[in-house]
């Protein structure tokens, strides 16, 4: 795919999978402290479509109530806790094949964009601490190549992170239980969010006419 | 009599004088502060944000709806401006809260935000609508005087009738609450303290608390902060008497300091009430109305409450109404009787005139309150009979006048004013030339204003700056029709029958034309006795404002859509144990 300029294209691009990856990161915590005293007031799925309706701040979810602070979420204050950021970051850069999907009169975005886009992530500290996420980059790639249909990105990467690694979540209580619950709805549809985003951003660094006949 | 009250979030003593508040809560009208709120809501609307100046217009227009709502301005009722745009924009666009919060979830201004803030705080049950809520409570207030004052014929009861009727109906209230499933322990109370055991009694009486650290700092610096989070029934107690050890062993102060301390106290109410909400400072006021001995009662003739002494045989009251004479007195006039001919309480009425609701009371000081309550033998002066005709004359030029010359609200304070100025001369404190001076401005301003509307009266159009015959053949030439000729337009206010609200562009950004494209018209309030009653009216209706998805648009909610599109969990697949070895 051609761009207006390309360094433009692959620096924004990886800032905006920088940027989703630390609110996802952020919405987790706001989410998970519902559970200390919100439960019974703030409805889980306008948190959802909060942070769903705005992809790159979590800020607004303080409307709700929420805060994060150390007696919120005290279990998140590890620095065990602290490496899931690089993890998430990670988990959505290794997707990154996926942008080749949208096309334009150029073409779709190449091997080489698309790898400089992963490298750019990795150099802003995405990082697969301790091999958890299981999905590769070029994993992706080929399934994407070969035209197949793609797992659904979910938070499994995350609850094996969390039962290994950081024991204050693992614990059986009602706040973990209720964090394990809400972080498979949430990291699905966020990623499905997120990908519309991106897809919008190619359309904008694309030197492509993409009109309205756009192939996704 | 006066009420001391102190509310949350504020170290001020309040007082309030039943009946007199009472009264005037009842009566008040809210269209100038709805007016205000629009206006924020335009203003905002162009803008991005909302005017802390122009709210601080809006709410100090409120304040003085009641004691209770002027004291919580600055906590409880500060979103007050926020929460009637927000009922304005449901009731103009027929739209739920929901909805309303959907469009302003990624705000894209200030303003926007601000309301996406304020409904979140609706849903998440950290705020209601307040101006919603003083509007029904003004409703409820109005419930209760008339169950309990009204009467057959206008004949006042016996004392113990109306504490029946007042207890009848807070019962009632009581079995409908029960019934319907309230917390009952939770709902409105007032607990009633000695100033210095109120909870935050050491910051209200802060000369004397300092005095009191000042004693006790050696032993409070080495005391244990107290560590348990909530107090309950079983260590209410406990926790007290834990405090109270600190200062067991302290001596009564010395002369120098008991002093400073019956100085600093002197000042200070013996009793504070404390209501947790505005529906409790309501009921607060009938009982203490009751236990007081005042006593309202329907004026047969303006069908207006007003405060009527135990022994008053007369069923009118004595308030100003617009002809410049008082219904006592229109009425004695019809019957043929002497008005002022009231030998053994010569001027008694005048009492009254002190609760009439349109004179803005609240802010006089204390000092003048102790002039009201003159000794019986002071000497009432008649006002001569040409004077009075005249301020009903001056009355009458400005009555007709009003909404032009001055505001709706300018006149009633105006009127209060002039009944200020007829009672002071009746007591001795004006002379008639103060009042001809009043009388002679005011007339002048109204026979000026009469003349300079005069010029606006027919507006003329324009004539063409050619004879006609040349227009035409100009016209003619250039295939082109006759110039329009412009219209001068009459200053004229909007007349009040066009009642459109949704050309008022208060709208979240995006949801509308942009403002510049759109027509906007002086707003009209609706013409309701109520606000309430507008309310109420149509599609407009509180409840159906607080519900989730609105009236008119149902929509199915438990989607969750981003910019149009519905979010869905992906489909997933359940894979067996062959399936993955494939």
């Amino acid at each position: 795919m051609e761009f207006i300029n390309e360094q433009n294209a692959v620096n924004g691009l990886a800032d905006a999978i920088v940027k989703g990856g630390v609110c996802l990161f952020n919405a987790v915590k706001y989410i998970y402290s519902i559970a200390e005293e919100s439960f019974y007031s703030v409805d889980i799925k306008d948190a959802l479509k909060i942070v769903l309706n705005n992809i790159y701040d979590t800020d607004s979810l303080t409307a709700l109530g929420l805060r994060l602070d150390n007696d919120s979420c005290r279990e998140m204050t590890g620095e065990e806790y602290n490496r899931v950021l690089p993890l998430i970051v990670y988990s959505l850069a290794v997707r990154i094949p996926v942008l080749k999907n949208i096309k334009g009169d150029s073409g779709p975005m190449t091997d080489d964009q698309l790898y400089k886009v992963y490298q750019a992530v990795l150099a802003k500290g995405a990082e697969n601490y301790d091999d958890t996420v299981t999905e590769s980059f070029m994993e992706i790639k080929y399934l994407v190549r070969k035209g197949k249909k793609l797992p659904p990105y979910n938070a499994d990467w995350f609850k094996t992170y969390i039962y290994t690694h950081v024991s204050s979540l693992s614990r059986i209580t009602n706040k973990n239980m209720f964090l394990l619950g809400f972080a498979d709805v949430l990291f699905a549809m966020f990623y499905s969010c997120l990908e519309e985003e991106l897809f919008e951003k190619i359309k904008e660094f694309s030197a492509d006419d993409f009109g309205e006949a756009v192939e996704i | 009599m006066e009420i001391t009250f102190a509310v949350n979030g504020s170290n001020s003593f309040h007082k309030l004088e039943p009946a007199k508040a009472m009264l005037r809560f009842c009566e008040f009208d809210f269209t100038y502060f709805w007016e205000q709120c629009i206006e924020v809501g335009r203003n905002a609307r162009k803008t991005g944000r909302i005017s802390a100046n122009m709210v601080n217009v809006a709410l100090g227009a409120l304040a003085k709806c009641h004691p209770y709502v002027n004291a919580c301005i600055q906590t409880e009722f500060s979103s007050v401006v926020l929460d009637c745009i927000i009922a304005y924009i449901c009731h103009s666009e027929g739209i739920g809260l929901e909805e309303l919060w959907v469009r302003c979830i990624s705000p894209k201004s200030l303003y926007e935000k601000d309301i996406f803030r304020r409904v979140s705080d609706y849903k998440t049950g950290r705020g209601i609508n307040q101006w919603i809520n003083i509007v029904r409570m003004q409703e409820y207030a109005r419930s209760k005087m008339s169950f309990i004052y009204e009467c057959d014929d206008n004949v006042m009861i016996s004392r113990k009738e109306y504490r029946t009727r007042r207890e009848y109906f807070d019962l009632a209230f009581l079995v409908a609450a029960n019934e319907t499933g309230c917390p009952m322990r939770e709902l409105p109370s007032v607990k009633k303290y000695s100033p210095s055991l109120l909870p935050d009694g050491a910051f209200m009486l802060g000369r004397v608390s300092k005095n009191v650290y000042r004693r006790l700092s050696d032993v409070l610096s080495g005391a244990e902060r107290f560590e348990e989070r909530h107090l309950n029934d079983h260590n209410r107690d406990r926790t007290a008497l834990d405090a109270f050890s600190y200062v067991k062993d302290m001596p009564r102060p010395g002369d120098m300091d008991m002093s400073f301390a019956v100085e600093a106290m002197s000042g200070i109410p013996e009793e504070v009430y404390v209501p947790d909400s505005f529906k409790a400072m309501i009921d607060l006021e009938f009982t203490v109305m009751y236990e007081e001995d005042i006593y309202l009662s329907k004026c047969p003739r303006c069908e207006k409450f007003f405060i009527r002494d135990i022994g008053e045989k007369s069923p009118y009251c004595n308030r100003v109404n617009s002809s410049g004479t008082t219904c006592a007195e229109m009425v004695n006039e019809e019957l043929g009787i002497a008005a002022m001919k009231q030998p053994e309480k010569p001027r008694d009425n005048d009492k009254d005139r002190r609760h009439d609701i349109d004179i803005p009371d609240e802010n006089k000081t204390k000092d003048e309150n102790i002039t009201e309550e003159k000794p019986e033998e002071q000497v009432f002066r008649e006002l001569p009979i040409e004077l009075e005709r005249r301020c009903q004359k001056v009355y009458g030029l400005l009555y007709k006048r009003a909404g032009r010359i001055m505001s709706d609200r300018e006149f009633r304070e105006w009127s209060g004013y002039l009944s200020d100025m007829k009672r002071n001369f009746r007591e001795g404190n004006a002379e008639a030339d103060q009042i001809d001076e009043f009388l002679d401005y005011w007339e002048n301003a109204a026979k000026s204003y009469a003349g300079k509307t005069s010029r606006f009266v027919k507006p003329k159009p324009m004539s063409a700056p050619v004879p006609e015959a040349y227009a035409a053949a100009i016209a003619a030439v250039n295939n082109a029709p006759l110039p329009e000729p412009e219209l001068i337009p009459a200053p004229e206010f909007d007349s009040g029958e066009d009642d459109n609200e949704e050309q008022s562009g208060i709208s979240p950004a995006g949801t509308e034309t942009l403002p510049e494209e759109r027509d906007f018209k002086p707003f009209t309030p609706p013409k309701y006795n109520t606000v309430l009653e507008a309310m109420m009216d149509g599609k407009y209706k509180s409840d159906e404002l607080l519900s989730v998805s609105g009236g008119s648009a149902p929509e199915d909610l438990s989607e969750i859509k981003v910019k149009g599109r519905k979010i869905r969990l992906p489909e997933w697949e359940r894979v067996t144990r062959e399936d993955s070895d494939k």
